[in-house]
């Protein structure tokens, strides 16, 4: 097993991880950080496989995911942090508005 | 001139246009009416027109509609569809003359009907697949409305039975037709709708069952063949009776229609092969629902299931492989289609006059109405197929041809000329007769009823005089029909 | 075109009342009606001196192209349809003219209508009658049936009228079945209809089936005829009008039946199977009817129930092989039936219409002398006395069932007796005896007008003579019948024994019938009761049919089919209500779903490689 393999095992855990607690957590903190984990996760899988066959697409998408994701998370967290003003929202089966 | 035929099946649409424009109670009236009769002397002038020993369809139109689709507006007519559009004006003109005198919302009735006949016409002479499930569905909208808005008690569950139901077999005939087109498009590359262009196929054996499977039901619902028949007593039941004159006389003839003219063509084969289930759900309908029929106290309810009896003498006829058979089935359609139109608008009438449709309420009217009585009884033989009216003409051919191949089936077929006469007769007595049996209350009340009125006599003879001219000169009528059943029989 | 007079006069005065009637009144319906008849007779005896020189036909119209072969409606006039032809159209004017005198007390309450049916009877009779093909023949079957229907339910305020022509109608139907089936397979033998094709063609086709060919044909004339087991609606039939009774259920369209069988016998010749039948239907009617109308007390139905058994003979006749007799005893008894009718109508119209029973009347011959002598009359010639008509009639199936066989001959005696017997029964407790009517009725009955005696002595004038044209009858049918003059002293003691025994028992008082009856109950009760077949019919047959319709609608169409149908709804809506929740709004639930997919996604491309 090489080393490019063995990061994309990681990543594949990362990813992982970040989606299995993007389903069960409720939280919308927790969710944001395990999206973030998933990102990371995909960036490392990007970046481990450009090193696999050589290239340098993979390195720059992984640049502009980070510059995205730190982007995103100022947004998302500014959402929560309004929701959780607002109407006191903190856990994601609460946001139910446009069911009813 | 070439274009009458289009003219006809579009005139009523812009008649429905012009009402819902206008918005003028005698304007309506006036308009309906004189449209629906210049229908009505088109399709004579085209009936009288047909040349019954040409080969194909006649009174051709063909424009490019959606060519990417290969769809096409292509209409024209053979022996079965010129007969049956020249029923359909004629019960049309029929319905509005007797629902001159209606009050209630009459636009939105006259230009729903109008809008109706439209989609009726086009039905039987659309020769392009697509544009046949277009006004085939189109139908459903405006008799969904008249249901549901000028019916009786339950007319919303009746509306959505009758809508659900029909869309439902609807689906599976959707499902057939694109089935068929995407074989087409396989086999030769191009895809087209076009009717003619699929006559010329010869499907696979799988293929062909499954489109008549699909088919079939589609067709099956509208007719109704048992079991899928239902919907038909709940609509006739709430249905206004204008609305169940042409629920009875054209709708229902759409499913035994599209059997003649898609399944027979279409998949010969496997209509020779499922001959034994279409005659065992005949047989079961014609003997089943006439024993449904005489359980009945509500008229209109026993007239729908009479109409049924009477479809399963169509689909037995359709399937006898013979041309006599075939001829006959056709012939029926039309029978069927004067002679219940003119039943529903006696049971129409007496829901005007005595607000009650229960035999429990009604009897001893024959010497109060007898106008009434002598049309409802020519009526109701035009239906048991009594000789000198249309119907006789029918059942004979049908029993005629059916024997051939199928002697044991057509006679049992048979008892359906016993069972009808009897609910039939049993019906009537239990109006028209008995007077000894009534309460003093009742007759008080009866003595005070109107006869038929000047439209109604008028709606009444128009069906009636047909009929009998059907009845008592049935050459040319038979002649004109063969022109179909040689094709389809043939190919 | 002289010929199609004959059909189209009662057809028009039939056009004219039926459209005009409430115009016109109902005294001129009358008389158009019976002109109709009156044209109608004058030119079928016009025919008939030209068709028994030489038979004619008349095309009418093309009506029913078939695959190779067009239906084409037409007249055929022989010796044996003008003739039927004229007897039918002389008998039905006389009961017209008599009708008038009858109806009188309904005039001004819509009796044009029953002048209207009377002619429509008219013109479907006469198309059975002259009909070259099987489906005129047809067309004229059931009109005669819807004429019947709708004469015997003319009271149809009364329920029981309403009943019995609902149950004329449906019997009649149920023959028609036969019959329409019996054309079907009869085209199929000979590919054509027309009845001279057949004759022409009749030695070559197969033997079973022509056979099953008759049978069929055979089952509508059971029907129209009144022949077992399709008989209850004749005895009920006499719900309507007597003059209807005269007409349809005496002399002409019962006797359609016996007419049809003799138009097509050419065919049962051809199939001797099938003339077994006709001869074991016809005799065991016979002999069923004959024992019913002992039992029974009602003026008309003794005569209706006599009126099956003579078809029955009729039809034993023909079963016999003798065509000949079956269609001469068809004639004469259309004579003295009808006269036989018409005076029990003279009776019941001298009372008002309200008596029925002939234990209401008696000691009427001082009253009616011209109905006594004309029920005296038609009596004695149904019951075969010499020389009256029915003598020469009877007498020659009677030679015939001899001949064939002992057991045949011996029934038809015994039905003869039995005939006798019941006739002058009833004669004798009318006119003879006490005066039961005291009770109900003050004032004395009186006699008939004119209107209504003239046709009566007319046909009682008939019915005396008619046998005398026995050898002509003959010789225009081709059949030389020589009298037995053994046979013809039997069945005359054979009648006038029935006679001597309904003269002891009702006019001497030799047994008392009232103390009979007790002591033979249960032989009574199963004589009046048709055998119990009438009851099994309307209680077991019709009920049940009623019944379990009713039952079926309820269970198989209202719980199983409908609720099945209605069953989808709330199926729907269940699955609704559970798909509704994958709907929640649940992040967390999405974000399952979008792996699952993802996953199924990933699958897929790996798989499809």
């Amino acid at each position: 097993m090489t080393i490019e393999k063995a990061y994309l095992l990681i990543s594949i855990f990362l990813f992982l991880s970040g989606l299995l607690g993007v389903i069960i957590r409720k939280n919308l903190i927790t969710l944001l950080i395990s999206t973030e984990l998933m990102l990371n996760g995909v960036n490392l899988a990007l970046v481990s496989v450009d090193r696999l066959v050589g290239g340098i697409e993979g390195q720059v998408f992984a640049l502009f995911i980070l510059a995205v994701a730190a982007s995103e998370v100022a947004v998302g967290l500014g959402l929560i942090v309004a929701l959780f003003r607002l109407k006191g929202y903190e856990g994601s089966s609460e946001i139910t508005h446009l069911r009813e | 001139m070439e274009n009458l035929l289009s003219i006809a099946i579009f005139l009523p649409l812009l008649g429905a246009i012009l009402v819902g424009i206008v918005r003028n109670e005698k304007f309506s009236k006036v308009v309906s009416l004189s449209i629906s009769s210049v229908v009505f002397f088109i399709m004579l002038y085209l009936f009288l027109n047909f040349n019954w020993s040409a080969q194909g369809f006649q009174y051709l139109t063909k424009l490019n509609w959606i060519p990417s689709l290969g769809i096409s507006y292509h209409v024209g007519v053979d022996g079965m569809a010129i007969s049956l559009l020249l029923m359909t004006s004629l019960v049309f003109v029929s319905a509005f003359l007797w629902s001159l005198k209606i009050e209630d919302r009459p636009n939105l009735y006259f230009a729903l009907f109008l809008a109706l006949e439209t989609a009726c016409l086009g039905v039987f002479s659309a020769l392009d697949l697509f544009l046949f499930y277009l006004f085939w569905e189109g139908m459903l909208i405006p008799m969904y409305f008249i249901i549901g808005l000028w019916g009786h008690d339950r007319k919303v569950y009746a509306a959505n039975k009758f809508f659900v139901y029909t869309f439902f077999g609807s689906v599976f005939l959707l499902l057939g037709l694109a089935s068929i087109v995407a074989y087409g498009y396989i086999m030769t590359g191009t895809i087209s709708f076009d009717y003619t262009f699929h006559m010329a196929f010869s499907y696979p054996m799988l293929l062909q069952i499954a489109g008549f499977l699909l088919f079939g039901l589609g067709f099956a619902v509208k007719i109704p063949m048992w079991p899928v028949h239902t919907w038909l007593p709940d609509a006739h039941v709430e249905a206004p009776t204008a609305g169940s004159m042409v629920l009875a006389a054209v709708l229902l003839k759409m499913g035994t229609y599209g059997f003649v003219r898609y399944s027979l063509t279409l998949f010969p084969d496997a209509s020779k092969y499922l001959i034994p289930l279409i005659f065992f759900l005949s047989l079961v309908a014609i003997i089943y629902t006439a024993m449904m029929a005489i359980a009945q106290t509500h008229i209109k309810r026993l007239i729908a299931y009479s109409s049924i009896s009477h479809m399963g003498v169509v689909t037995l006829g359709t399937f006898a492989m013979d041309l006599n058979a075939l001829n006959g089935a056709i012939y029926m359609m039309i029978a069927h289609g004067l002679s219940s139109a003119a039943l529903f608008m006696s049971a129409g009438f007496i829901y005007d006059r005595v607000h009650s449709y229960h035999m429990d309420d009604l009897g001893g009217l024959a010497r109060y109405v007898p106008k009434l009585a002598v049309l409802f009884m020519i009526s109701g033989l035009a239906g048991i197929g009594f000789p000198g009216l249309a119907g006789f003409v029918a059942e004979f051919l049908v029993f005629l041809g059916t024997y051939k191949n199928f002697p044991v089936w057509a006679f049992i077929a048979g008892v359906g000329v016993v069972l009808s006469a009897v609910y039939f007769l049993y019906m009537y007595k239990r109006v028209m007769f008995e007077e000894e049996t009534l309460s003093e209350y009742r007759l008080e009340k009866w003595k005070h009823l109107k006869d038929l009125e000047l439209h109604h006599m008028l709606s009444f003879i128009l069906i009636i005089v047909s009929a009998f001219i059907m009845g008592l000169y049935p050459y040319p009528f038979v002649k004109i029909i063969e022109h179909t059943s040689r094709y389809v029989l043939g190919g | 075109m002289e010929g199609l007079v004959v059909l189209l006069s009662p057809l028009i005065a039939f056009l004219i009342i039926g459209f005009f009637g409430s115009r016109i009144g109902d005294m001129a319906s009358a008389v158009l009606c019976i002109l109709g008849g009156l044209f109608s007779f004058i030119f079928s005896l016009w025919a008939t001196s030209k068709a028994i020189s030489q038979p004619f036909s008349i095309k009418l119209y093309d009506f029913l192209p078939m695959e190779n072969y067009t239906i084409s409606l037409g007249l055929y006039f022989d010796p044996l349809s003008s003739i039927t032809a004229s007897v039918v159209t002389f008998v039905a004017t006389l009961i017209f003219i008599y009708s008038v005198g009858y109806m009188s007390n309904l005039f001004g309450q819509w009796t044009f209508k029953f002048y209207a049916y009377l002619s429509l009877f008219l013109f479907a009779m006469l198309l059975i009658v002259l009909s070259d093909n099987l489906l005129g023949i047809f067309f004229g079957w059931e009109g005669v049936g819807l004429a019947s229907y709708l004469l015997i339910g003319y009271f149809h305020t009364q329920k029981k009228a309403s009943n019995a022509s609902l149950e004329a109608f449906t019997l009649n139907r149920i023959g028609d079945w036969f019959f329409l089936f019996g054309i079907i397979a009869t085209f199929y033998l000979f590919g054509s209809l027309s009845i001279l094709d057949i004759f022409g063609k009749v030695s070559e086709v197969d033997k079973a089936l022509l056979g099953l060919a008759c049978l069929l044909l055979f089952g509508g004339a059971v029907g129209k005829s009144g022949q077992l087991p399709l008989h209850t609606w004749l005895p009920n039939a006499m719900a309507g009008p007597t003059p209807v009774s005269a007409l349809l259920h005496a002399a002409t369209m019962v006797a359609a039946g016996v007419y049809m069988v003799a138009r097509l016998y050419p065919m049962f010749e051809n199939a001797p199977q099938s003339l077994k039948v006709v001869a074991l239907v016809g005799g065991i009617t016979a002999l069923f009817a004959g024992l019913s109308a002992t039992s029974h007390t009602d003026i008309k139905k003794i005569i209706a129930f006599s009126t099956m058994s003579q078809l029955g003979l009729m039809f034993l006749a023909l079963g016999l092989g003798d065509k000949m007799s079956a269609m001469f005893h068809l004639t004469t008894h259309a004579f003295f039936k009808a006269l036989l009718f018409l005076s029990a109508g003279s009776i019941i119209h001298a009372f008002h219409h309200h008596v029925h029973d002939i234990y209401e009347t008696g000691g009427l011959k001082r009253y009616m002398p011209i109905t006594y002598g004309s029920f005296l009359v038609g009596a004695l010639a149904l019951a075969g006395i010499f020389p009256l008509s029915g003598f020469w009639s009877k007498d020659l199936i009677v030679a015939t069932a001899y001949e064939v066989s002992f057991f045949w001959g011996v029934l038809v005696s015994v039905v003869s007796f039995l005939t006798a017997y019941y006739i002058f029964r009833e004669g004798f407790v009318m006119f003879h005896g006490k005066e039961h009517f005291r009770h109900e009725h003050k004032e004395e009955p009186h006699e008939s007008p004119g209107v209504m005696t003239i046709p009566m002595v007319v046909l009682g004038v008939m019915a005396v003579v008619a046998g005398f044209f026995e050898g002509w009858y003959g010789g225009i049918l081709g059949v030389k019948k020589e009298l037995h003059i053994g046979i013809a002293i039997l069945s005359v003691l054979v009648g006038l024994a029935g006679i001597g025994v309904a003269y002891l028992v009702y006019v001497r008082g030799l047994i008392d019938p009232q103390k009979a009856y007790e002591a033979l109950k249960p032989l009574h009760t199963t004589f009046k009761e048709q055998f119990f077949t009438e009851r099994l019919y309307h209680k077991v047959l019709a009920g049940g049919y009623l019944f379990y319709s009713k039952i079926l609608y309820m269970t198989a169409e209202r719980q199983l089919i409908d609720g099945l149908v209605n069953a989808t709804h709330p199926v729907v809506r269940g699955a609704g209500s559970v798909l509704r929740l994958l709907q929640a709004g649940k992040l967390n639930l999405y974000a399952l779903f979008m792996a699952f997919g993802f996953l199924a996604l990933l699958f897929i491309t790996i798989l499809w490689r």
